[in-house]
């Protein structure tokens, strides 16, 4: 019997433990996670069109959500883990569940999170933005009403502050400077809702001076700060802090006869309330401010010199100030005292204020932080992407943030064209040694070339798709990549872009944009030839916010890509305007999901004009026509130069320049030299120089002229000089006649 | 007949004497109101010269503060000393400008890190909208 209620008393006691375990932990729980929140296992994913399923809740994620921010890595099934605290920035929480700031993912950039909200029972609410193309990533099925279909969300037992219990939502709700359990004496456990202290019946804040304003603390001015009154009785401008409900006012600073009244930012008041007599002189005017416990603010004051006026004075005053310098000093009143200043020493604290104390960091450092180390432009960043390449020599070069782009203000950096990109670029094999480096026609790309295509990319080939142009980006004064390509009037452009999404049409424009501000073309030695050869480069897409309006741009040339094999690769084949100067070619790609709206790719195009042959006369020059241009190229193979075979790039080798003088050839890279035949003038061998890829050769030949004394000597010159001849043997004549006459006359 | 001559030569002598006083007069007239005239345009460029002046001096003054407030006290890595403060006030006060010395006061007396970073934000603005361009006259 007694073993039995023994063995019930162990059994009640186990109980009774498990029982009191159970609660400590589950209460501990709960006190833990209000604050520091895990994810829900079962509701942990978010959405995104590109992105697809977003886990917050993987095991090795470790996602927690606190009063300050999220911390840990989400998994997107398409991009890979994100980085929900990165050292540059991070994803914010004020504490009310109002999220912000940026994620990071290596595969979708910078996700901001703006627009995410928590809300009671630790739901999330709204869309992050992934900064590269404005993709949201949508946290609820609640967003698009689409709970019924497809039942998403995140939810966290993160609490936000304001339903949390007093002695455990991180605020000092009964004033006395000290936060939630244990630190405020008030709070018995985390679960007690009434943080005030014990004791006294008052609150904690009873025992508190009144608050100082935030601007320029506790002050009364007389007169709005004048320096002088006439007249005794002033207005008062009194600051109190917002606990201010009493004040006490006096002309003396021990507040004798000085009685509390209700607080009010103005009042009259007598310079000589409580004085038997009131002369002219220094006044001052004491306050303190209470609360409504009684507790009083320092003692404030203000001074004034109460002075009455002259009647001279009043009448100098009267007098124009222009006139003031006429009016004789024993007119003019005498200049006040004033009144002694308390030495400044005696007025500063011996000790700093915390300000001063070198403790504190005075210059905020996150916006410091986010100004230097900002993030490259997305457009960069898309380019990155799209270009490998480009991204790792950005890292190598140190180009990781906004800041950094000033080192691209000088310099140009190369993209490839189409073909490098693709790593198809191989020294064709024909008789008697290596060809031409040849770019390859789109058509003749194998389908898995095509898919290698960045998407949104404009490529620009010439010479029937045989000559790729590479990419010249620079960055702008704006600190925005630019891109921009060089080529020849008249000469035939071939534009290639492969949207990422079905579209409905890619259309295109031929925008005027300026005339050059230099010429590249003209005077170029031919030394420096490489100096003028042509580039080409891609542009990047932008959402188009406005269509191309026709009214405000000067539309050349509007014209459609095609994809007649049905590839996804589209393509339009343009004519390079006629004259010179500085355009713009943009293709809108309208796709065939009205919800992605029109992209827009710019590239601004550089068209330089042809070279000429010409002959010099005094300042002016003089176009050849009938002038044979021919092009050599060095075959590295034999090592001798042989004419350069225009025709596989659809072009001509020599070429007989017109009523112009014009010529012009676009080349692959190689090493050249022109030679220049005309009648009438000695044939010009130039000297080699090299091109580097997708070339244009279009300098300015001088040819000299096989008879340059000819110019010399026009017909006026000739009749001046036969004029002087004549004129000389005249006197020759009449010297001769002279002697004969003088010999007959001696001689006689 | 001599006697008649005698009137005719002191009437010329009496017109001759009128018509001296009234060139003197108009002369004189005329001189005061050139000179008049001198004063009142002196007075005025003396009056813009002393406006340029003191707007000289008053932006002397402010990047002279401005100066010392970042040399002791944003690159301070030590507690600020009691001789710098005492310069740092002096030199606010001579300012004499209510604003400034307001919002030095409220830095001065912040009491937490985030008021104190604030209160030097806008204590450098006030500081820099302090300082007007200076017309040369």
């Amino acid at each position: 019997m007694v073993r039995r209620m023994r063995q019930n008393l162990i059994k009640n006691l186990i109980f009774v433990i498990v029982l009191f375990i159970s609660a400590a932990f589950a209460f501990s729980v709960f006190s833990a996670t209000v604050t520091d929140g895990t994810i829900d296992t079962t509701y942990k994913y978010a959405w995104s069109e590109n992105a697809g399923w977003i886990n917050f809740g993987t095991t090795g994620g470790n996602v927690h959500t606190t009063d300050s921010g999220l911390t840990g890595y989400a998994w997107s099934e398409n991009y890979g883990w994100i980085n929900l605290n990165p050292s540059t920035s991070g994803v914010t929480n004020d504490g009310a569940g109002n999220l912000s700031g940026y994620a990071w993912s290596e595969g979708l950039g910078w996700i901001n999170f703006s627009g995410v909200t928590i809300n009671s029972s630790g739901e999330f609410l709204g869309y992050a933005t992934v900064s590269l193309d404005s993709g949201q990533i949508s946290f609820n099925c609640i967003n698009t009403n689409s709970c019924s279909a497809s039942d998403f969300k995140i939810q966290t037992d993160w609490q936000p502050r304001s339903i949390r219990l007093q002695c455990n939502n991180a605020l000092d709700d009964d004033g006395d400077g000290k936060i939630d359990y244990p630190a405020d004496p008030g709070c018995s456990s985390l679960t007690d809702n009434d943080e005030t202290d014990p004791g006294g019946g008052l609150p904690a804040g009873a025992y508190n001076p009144p608050v100082p304003p935030s601007s320029g603390g506790f002050n009364v001015l007389i007169n709005g700060g004048g320096e002088y009154t006439e007249n005794s009785t002033v207005n008062l401008t009194l600051s109190g802090g917002y606990d201010s409900v009493r004040v006490a006012i006096s002309n003396f600073s021990d507040f004798r006869n000085a009685g509390q009244e209700t607080y009010v930012s103005n009042k009259t008041w007598d310079l000589c309330q409580g004085l038997t007599v009131c002369s002219e002189g220094q006044y001052a005017v004491y306050a303190k401010f209470y609360t409504q416990w009684g507790q009083s603010s320092e003692v404030v004051f203000d001074g004034i010199i109460y002075r009455k006026k002259t009647i001279p004075e009043k009448i100098v005053e009267l007098i124009p100030e222009i006139l003031q310098p006429l009016v004789p000093d024993f007119l003019k009143p005498k200049p006040l005292e004033k009144p002694p200043e308390i030495s400044l020493e005696k007025l500063l604290s011996k000790k700093a204020p915390l300000t001063l104390n070198g403790k504190w960091q005075l210059l905020p450092p996150k916006p410091i932080k986010g100004f230097v180390l900002a993030p490259l432009p997305k457009e960069m960043l898309v380019l990155a992407q799209k270009f490998p390449e480009l991204g790792e020599t950005l890292k190598k070069v140190g180009i990781t943030k906004m800041t950094d782009l000033d080192k691209l203000k000088t310099v140009q950096l190369t993209l490839p064209g189409l073909t490098k990109e693709l790593s198809l670029l191989v020294p064709g094999i024909q008789s008697g040694g290596l060809a031409l480096p040849a770019g390859i026609p789109v058509a003749n790309l194998s389908v898995a070339a095509k898919q290698k295509i960045p998407t949104e990319i404009v490529f620009a080939k010439t010479g029937g798709g045989l000559i790729d142009y590479d990419v010249t980006l620079a960055v702008n004064e704006e600190g925005r990549p630019e891109q921009k390509i060089t080529t020849i009037t008249n000469k035939p452009l071939q534009l290639v872009v492969r949207p990422d999404k079905p579209v409905k049409s890619v259309k295109g424009y031929v925008v005027f944009r300026s005339k050059p501000i230099t010429n590249s073309q003209s005077r170029i030695n031919i030394q420096d030839l490489t100096a003028s050869l042509i580039f080409a480069n891609p542009a990047f897409a932008t959402t188009q916010e406005q269509p191309i309006r026709v009214e405000e741009k000067l539309v050349l040339l509007e014209f459609e890509y095609t994809d007649p094999d049905g590839d996804g690769i589209y393509t339009a084949d343009i004519q390079m305007p006629a004259v010179d100067g500085e355009y713009e070619i943009i293709t809108v790609i309208d796709f065939q999901d009205d919800s992605l709206g029109k992209k827009e790719i710019r590239l601004i195009t550089v068209v330089d004009p042809e070279g000429y042959i010409y002959e010099k006369n005094g300042d002016k020059e003089t176009r050849i026509p009938g002038a044979i241009v021919s092009l050599f190229w060095l075959n590295p193979a034999t090592k001798q130069y042989e004419i350069w075979s225009a025709k596989e790039y659809q072009q001509e080798n020599p070429q007989t320049t017109d009523n112009r003088g014009t010529y012009s050839f676009l080349t692959p890279e190689g090493f050249y030299y022109l030679k220049v035949e005309a009648p009438g003038y000695p044939t010009y061998d130039g000297k080699a120089f090299q091109v580097k890829e997708g070339v244009g050769v279009h300098i300015n030949i001088e040819l000299k002229t096989k008879y340059w004394w000819l110019n010399i000597i026009d017909w006026k010159t000739t009749l001046l000089i036969l004029g002087a001849v004549l004129l000389l043997y005249n006197f020759y004549r009449d010297k001769m006649r002279e002697g004969l006459l003088q010999k007959k006359i001696t001689g006689g | 007949m001599s006697l008649l001559n005698q009137n005719d030569q002191s009437n010329k002598l009496g017109e001759q004497a009128n018509h001296f006083w009234a060139v003197l007069a108009i002369v004189l007239l005329v001189g005061t109101v050139f000179f008049g005239v001198r004063y009142f345009a002196i007075q005025k460029e003396l009056r813009a010269v002393k406006l340029s002046l003191e707007t000289q001096t008053i932006n002397g003054k402010v990047l002279e503060f401005a100066k010392m407030f970042i040399e002791k006290v944003l690159k301070a890595d030590k507690e600020v000393d009691f001789e710098t403060r005492l310069k740092l006030e002096t030199a606010v006060r001579n300012l004499n400008d209510k604003e400034i010395f307001a919002q030095w006061q409220k830095f001065t007396e912040a009491k937490t890190e985030i008021q104190a970073q604030a209160g030097v934000k806008t204590l450098l603005e006030i500081l820099v909208n302090k300082i007007h361009p200076v017309k040369i006259i």
